[in-house]
């Protein structure tokens, strides 16, 4: 795994749990907020009060694209995120190889597909309404 | 007798996309054990909004207005607000309503963590439980499947031991909101747990533990949606824009947590300090987080916010590798100043054992208190406190006998009820030391410091409660409010200036219990009411602006009068404690001062359209508000 240049810059020792991160990405890709439906995904481990922070880190190797049988996650030239693109099936072999599971297959009106952070095509959301600082990018 | 109306829904509130609502509330009769899910009340959303007002709508027109406390007939709710389960600050509130047990009146009490923006995802407006069961139960939800099931061995473990075995039974995904020991001895301090959140006041877990619900346990994979996203987007960034804009919120609150307020209330003088004897506590430099989490051998914090909070109030405390819990304002200023207990680790234990065994930290604390002071004045001695001595300032006594009191074990029995019903079980002049308005101990404001907040714990429909108001924000320290039209200083030892204000406040705290949104949004004037209501407009497509936002609030705290009225309280229910008209406050500001408890009423009924012996609208009143129904029941 080579992680990216640009990507959200996780930081779990700030991180205080509050998921308004994984609330905001559903709504800004979905317009509904689904706990299943995000890019972001924030964990409480055993310990009270300590998180995991699970995003996208736009692989430089992209092992999610080379996995996928219908060529259908790229690079998008504007943004740098890795995309997934409409002709997604949703087999789930990007999720497979993804090293840090960050791709989550989810089902939208029937269908389903592998949806996982694009950055939110240049400004990501999660990043400006965290208020612990704990995501960056 | 009660007042109906049509019991299902009559159908969809805003348009045929309906959002933000997800038009179904679960209906549990545990008498039978029959589950119904029918859809949301239309009437009820129009009038009361949702939330709080919704589970006030149910106690009027579907429950005897004379039902008690502990009896089948009691409703007891669970209603989350329009905006809860959305990325707006705070939106993780579930307020639960039900007739108290503590005060006699109608209960609203409400909590954060995850759960009620799970209930939300798991498809559900509201959990309204009829009846009682027979036998311990905890309901189960997984998104559409809805179930009774037997809690026979949940029943007699703690908070954490419950939360923990639904969590390895079923998946930690679950979000889970039960209660302890003392909820199921029908405490009247009982609370609800829910991730160290607690719905806290008025004995909602003493209700739930009389009906034999020992949890709810949700999981929720489906949405929420938002009418329109784009304003939506842009609104909630002027709402989040607003709170980091205030300092004192998004610094030291942000920082510490409530914990924050320690230092000004004190130097204030509106600190209660032993029992109300002093508004101000010498040692406070011994419960300063700033002091006392430094010192990282024997303390850590880790923050562990409520969904989709910016402040993030919440904290977890360790002391050593013991899981104390939230260590918040509240419960130290309770267990700490109030008792004169300057020991941090005695507080710590004490806030454990209200944690674990589910009561309320104020109302336990303001307990032991009161109790400090009976034993000191000889009311009580060391054999009815199985040989504890109980002075001020003996935090190991106050500890034990907290302990005692969540297990409702010897002495703790006769505590377990809060300070008004053990007054009673002592007698003699006990009564004049118990510092409680309609039986519910007062929280931590010294009402002599604050002329409104003397109204607001008076008045407040489920007794004497810090946050219906906080008003010492406006008259204490002096905030200004362009929003609700206050541009200059109120006076807070003048209990004579007009209240209009203090009506405005009350109604904007009030909506936040109606839109599923933390009070700690609105506690030192962050967010706009116009904020709110925008907010309110983009996620249900109901366009609603600031008046009639505020209007919904005052219809509820009508509607919540209205039930306590035929319950039997009028304005003598709505005075302070002897002690806050007789004896002045001896430190600071307020030094010499005392509420001049009459006056302080008259401007408050004038302010709102009350009638001044009964305590609730005036006829015209009810009818501006459009509650003609209500008035003629009331009123009649």
């Amino acid at each position: 795994m080579k992680v990216g240049v640009v990507k959200v810059i996780t930081n779990p020792k700030s991180c205080q749990g509050c998921r308004a991160c994984e609330s905001i990405c559903s709504l800004y890709h979905f317009n509904k907020i689904n706990p299943k439906s995000t890019g972001i995904k924030i964990k409480e481990l055993d310990e009270y009060g300590k998180f995991s922070q699970t995003v996208c880190q736009q692989c430089a190797d992209m092992p999610c694209a080379k996995a996928c049988p219908q060529n259908a996650i790229s690079r998008n030239s504007y943004s740098g995120a890795v995309t997934i693109g409409d002709n997604c099936t949703g087999c789930g072999e990007c999720a497979k190889v993804c090293p840090i599971n960050a791709i989550e297959i989810i089902q939208i009106d029937g269908n389903y597909r592998a949806f996982k952070c694009d950055l939110c095509g240049g400004v990501p959301q999660c990043v400006s309404i965290c208020p612990r600082q704990a995501l960056g990018w | 007798m009660c007042f109906n109306m049509p019991k299902t829904g009559t159908g969809v509130v805003g348009g045929d996309n309906m959002t933000g609502y997800k038009d179904c509330v679960l209906r549990i009769n545990l008498n039978n054990g029959t589950i119904k899910k029918e859809k949301i009340n239309a009437e009820y959303v129009k009038k009361f909004l949702g939330g709080e007002g919704y589970g006030i709508g149910l106690l009027w027109y579907e429950m005897p207005h004379n039902a008690k406390a502990f009896s089948p007939e009691n409703i007891l709710s669970f209603n989350t607000g329009p905006l809860t389960g959305t990325p707006t600050p705070s939106a993780s509130r579930t307020s639960v309503v039900f007739i108290s047990p503590l005060t006699n009146t109608i209960g609203a009490s409400n909590m954060g963590s995850h759960f009620g923006a799970e209930l939300k995802f798991a498809g559900y407006d509201s959990i309204v439980f009829e009846g009682a069961s027979e036998n311990p139960v905890y309901l189960y939800i997984n998104n559409d499947t809805v179930e009774l099931r037997n809690a026979e061995y949940l029943w007699g473990k703690d908070t954490r031991e419950t939360t923990e075995l639904l969590k390895n039974e079923l998946g930690k995904e679950f979000k889970i909101c039960c209660i302890g020991q003392a909820g199921e001895k029908l405490s009247k301090l009982a609370c609800i747990f829910s991730d160290d959140c607690f719905a806290g006041r008025g004995g909602a877990g003493a209700v739930m533990g009389f009906k034999k619900i020992k949890a709810i346990a949700v999981k929720g994979e489906g949405s929420v949606e938002v009418f329109d996203k784009d304003r939506f987007l842009s609104v909630n960034k002027t709402a989040i824009k607003e709170l980091r804009d205030e300092t004192y919120t998004w610094g030291p609150v942000h920082g510490y947590g409530t914990l924050a307020w320690l230092d000004g209330a004190n130097a204030y003088g509106i600190l209660p300090t032993r029992n109300f004897l002093e508004n101000s506590f010498a040692d406070i430099e011994s419960l300063l987080p700033y002091n006392i989490w430094n010192d990282k051998e024997k303390f850590k914090v880790n923050r562990r916010a409520c969904y989709s909070c910016q402040l993030g109030c919440h904290k977890f405390v360790y002391m050593g590798k013991m899981e104390i819990g939230e260590l918040e304002y509240e419960t130290v200023s309770a267990l700490g100043a109030r008792c004169g207990v300057d020991s941090y680790e005695d507080i710590a234990l004490a806030a454990y054992y209200t944690s674990i065994y589910g009561i309320d930290t104020i109302s336990a604390g303001a307990t032991v208190s009161t109790a400090m002071e009976w034993y000191e004045k000889g009311l009580i001695g060391k054999e009815d406190l199985d040989g504890l001595e109980l002075n001020f300032g003996n935090g190991k006594s106050m500890a034990e006998l907290i302990r005692k009191m969540g297990l409702r074990e010897g002495a703790g029995d006769l505590f377990a009820d809060g300070s008004f019903a053990a007054a009673k079980r002592i007698g003699g002049n006990a009564e004049d030391f118990v510092m409680a308005v309609k039986g519910m101990e007062i929280s931590a404001t010294d009402p002599r410091g604050s002329a409104s907040m003397a109204i607001a714990f008076g008045t407040s429909e489920r007794g004497a409660c810090h946050m219906r108001p906080y008003s010492a924000t406006i008259d204490a320290f002096g905030y200004l409010f362009s929003a609700l039209d206050i541009n200059e200083p109120k006076n807070p030892f003048d209990e004579n200036e007009s209240k209009e204000w203090l009506k405005a406040v009350k109604e904007y705290f009030v909506v936040t219990n109606l839109l599923g949104i933390c009070d700690f949004n609105v506690i030192n004037m962050e967010m706009s009411p116009i904020t709110l209501a925008e907010l309110y407009s983009a996620v249900t497509g109901i366009d609603t602006d600031k008046v009639e936002l505020l209007k919904k609030a005052e219809r509820t705290i009508a509607l919540e009068r209205s039930i306590n009225y035929l319950r039997g309280f009028t304005r003598k229910d709505d005075r302070l404690p002897q002690r806050f008209i007789n004896e002045p406050a001896p430190y600071g500001p307020p030094k010499g001062r005392v509420v001049d408890m009459d006056t302080a009423l008259d401007r408050y009924y004038e302010a709102c359209g009350y009638d001044k012996e009964k305590a609730i609208p005036k006829y015209e009143k009810y009818i501006e508000l459009d509650m003609e129904d209500i008035a003629i029941n009331v009123l009649r």
